[in-house]
């Protein structure tokens, strides 16, 4: 039987008479990396300050843990690490002395100069943070989520503006959190980070979730696999050519094309989720 | 809530509050103000206090008095020639006695005597020559209080020295400044710089952040008021009272900061407004500055007069809690009700940085 660390039921908030988040459920497997894609103003980060009890929900009621974020908010808290999208570091302090902060504030012991190696910052631990770059301050929020030991970790956007090498740091530490067994809710519009990370992904669009599965059955069930081909015609210009795969006629269409033409180069292509967002929601992720 | 999470918020605080000009500016406030209250309280600049005295039966409590070396004393021939030294401030206090003053005082039949004051004389120097007075007495008769001394003033009665006018304001100064400054600031700055949804996603509650800016406004209210107290001698005779309406005064003025920081956006509209209140929070010393001329019950209309009116009683006139309950009990409530105030400010500031 599969547990839960995170079961969302019928949650709902609004600012003002803005509805952000409209009824919402789902649950979130021990161990799992979730992701929560959406577009700007979507309902993600309303979402993720219900369940790390910044705000309570107007309707519903989320459980962490098996406890009630509203009723039992600082147990719950105990035991979640968020790292937001913008820094919301102590600038005047050193890595060392936010992250000891912080253990502080959670009642734990942290080794903070092994949390700071795994972020790549232990050469730069003893200085002010506000001289840090962006990229140095992500990797140290992600630290910082993770100086309780969380049984569930919430990043928002965590490789947001990064470099690539940066990012993939980053991506490392969330595999290496999850293979912990901490469960990791990851909100991004980034769909290439989330198909890379994620167990399963949700669809949020105006606050509302679209669906919900995991990246490879949310393709199959969604997506056209095709073939785009590379053709030349007599005259020596190249022309495309689009072969669905998993069309009953598929091998047919294939033979025939190599039988007619000049094929110059043949990729198989698989709809991203991207796509697959668009043509659920009628939205695009990004923006 | 959590004396752990709430001391390392506060320890956090504390440690980097030298980086905080306000912080800086209460703490060296009263060390820069000390001198002008050194003037009020007549511990600097003021020789020992000046005692005139007529004898024309040679008291031997006027040779006692001659021999003292803490008071600077002058014998007059006539009467007036003692008050013409008094109205012009010549001397500061002045005693009149009779030729046949020893023998009424062995006697018992002597029960008063008349302890003549200059208007503008330092608060201080009347108590230590009254005192030195009665301490003589005492001595020569044997017994506990033979006399009461009444004392008349003399001179521009009405006057009040500029040094008391003032006295109000430096008081207020202290206990206010830093006491509101230090948490507004330090709210504004961890609003701006979204610390605080970071540390209110622990288990640190909004309350005890809170609780954590108001304890540092509060202390540093004391701290301040204590200081700009001890430098110059002002504690009087009950310094445990002094010190807790120091304390309740820290507590309103740290509640009023934390409230101010939680409604504001910016440290640059923080200290508009603060500028802007500034003339009700000083209120209380300004319309002290000027008693003949502004009704001084007015001052009671503004909630800074039940921090710094209990602060000069008991201070300048050895005030005991009898003489301060009420405007004490004034205090409690008006504190109880910025208590309440931050209560309902918590939840709305937890949605707001959420």
């Amino acid at each position: 039987m599969t547990t839960h660390s995170i079961i969302a039921q019928d949650l709902t908030y609004a600012y003002g008479g803005n509805t952000a988040v409209d009824h919402i459920s789902f649950e979130v497997g021990e161990g799992e990396i979730f992701g929560y894609l959406g577009p700007n103003g979507a309902g993600k980060s309303t979402t993720v300050k219900m369940l790390t009890g910044q705000i309570r929900p107007k309707h519903g009621s989320a459980t962490l843990l098996g406890m009630d974020i509203v009723r039992e908010t600082n147990q719950v808290q105990a035991f979640i690490g968020v790292a937001f999208e913008t820094a919301n570091l102590y600038g005047q302090m050193s890595a060392v002395e936010n992250l000891t902060l912080f253990a502080r504030l959670y009642g734990v012991k942290a080794d903070v100069h092994a949390l700071l190696e795994k972020v790549g910052l232990e050469g730069r631990a003893k200085e002010r943070v506000e001289g840090y770059s962006k990229g140095m301050k992500q990797r140290l929020m992600v630290a910082r989520a993770l100086v309780n030991h969380p049984r569930i970790l919430f990043l928002d956007e965590p490789t947001e503006g990064l470099d690539p090498v940066s990012a993939e740091a980053i991506r490392d530490l969330i595999r290496e959190t999850r293979a912990g067994g901490t469960t990791v809710f990851l909100t991004t519009h980034d769909m290439v980070e989330a198909d890379k990370l994620s167990d399963r992904v949700a669809f949020i669009s105006q606050g509302k979730i679209a669906a919900i599965d995991t990246p490879h059955r949310l393709k199959q069930q969604y997506g056209k696999r095709l073939l785009r081909v590379e053709v030349e015609d007599g005259g020596g210009r190249l022309a495309a050519r689009e072969i669905t795969l998993d069309a009953a006629d598929t091998g047919e269409t294939v033979k025939r094309l190599f039988e007619r033409e000049k094929v110059v180069t043949v990729h198989s292509e698989e709809a991203t989720l991207e796509d697959i967002f668009i043509q659920i929601t009628g939205r695009r992720l990004a923006g | 809530m959590s004396i752990r999470r709430i001391g390392a918020l506060f320890a956090k605080d504390l440690k980097f509050a030298t980086r905080n000009t306000i912080f800086v500016f209460a703490i060296v406030m009263p060390l820069l103000v000390s001198p002008l209250l050194g003037l009020m309280f007549g511990t600097i600049f003021s020789e020992k206090p000046k005692l005139g005295i007529v004898d024309t039966g040679g008291s031997q409590l006027a040779d006692e008095l001659l021999a003292l070396d803490f008071l600077i004393v002058q014998t007059f021939p006539t009467e007036a020639d003692l008050m013409t030294a008094l109205e012009g401030g010549g001397m500061e206090v002045g005693l009149s006695l009779p030729a046949e003053f020893d023998a009424e005082l062995q006697s018992g039949a002597r029960t008063e005597l008349t302890f003549y004051v200059w208007g503008q004389s330092l608060v201080r120097n009347r108590a230590i020559a009254s005192a030195a007075i009665t301490d003589r007495i005492v001595d020569l008769t044997g017994r506990a209080t033979p006399v009461t001394i009444s004392p008349v003033l003399v001179g521009d009665q009405a006057a009040v020295p500029w040094q008391q006018r003032l006295l109000p304001l430096v008081v207020l100064m202290s206990v206010m400044l830093g006491g509101i400054l230090v948490p507004a600031t330090s709210m504004v700055e961890e609003k701006l710089k979204r610390t605080l949804s970071a540390v209110t996603t622990t288990p640190m509650s909004m309350r005890e952040v809170f609780l954590t800016k108001g304890m540092m406004g509060a202390l540093l209210s004391v701290f301040s008021g204590f200081i700009i107290l001890t430098l110059n001698g002002g504690w009087g005779p009950n310094p445990l009272l002094l010190l807790l309406v120091l304390g309740m005064g820290g507590i309103a003025a740290a509640s009023f900061g934390v409230l101010l920081g939680s409604r504001v956006k910016d440290v640059q509209t923080l200290f508009a407004i603060n500028k802007s209140i500034g003339i009700f929070i000083y209120a209380p010393a300004f319309i002290a500055l000027f008693p003949d001329t502004i009704p001084q019950w007015i001052a009671r209309l503004f909630p800074t007069y039940y921090i710094v009116q209990p602060v000069l009683d008991i201070s300048q006139r050895g005030a005991g809690l009898g003489d301060v309950a009420v405007d004490l009990l004034v205090l409690t409530v008006i504190t109880a009700a910025l208590i309440l105030g931050l209560s309902a400010a918590a939840d709305r500031l937890q949605v707001q940085v959420a």
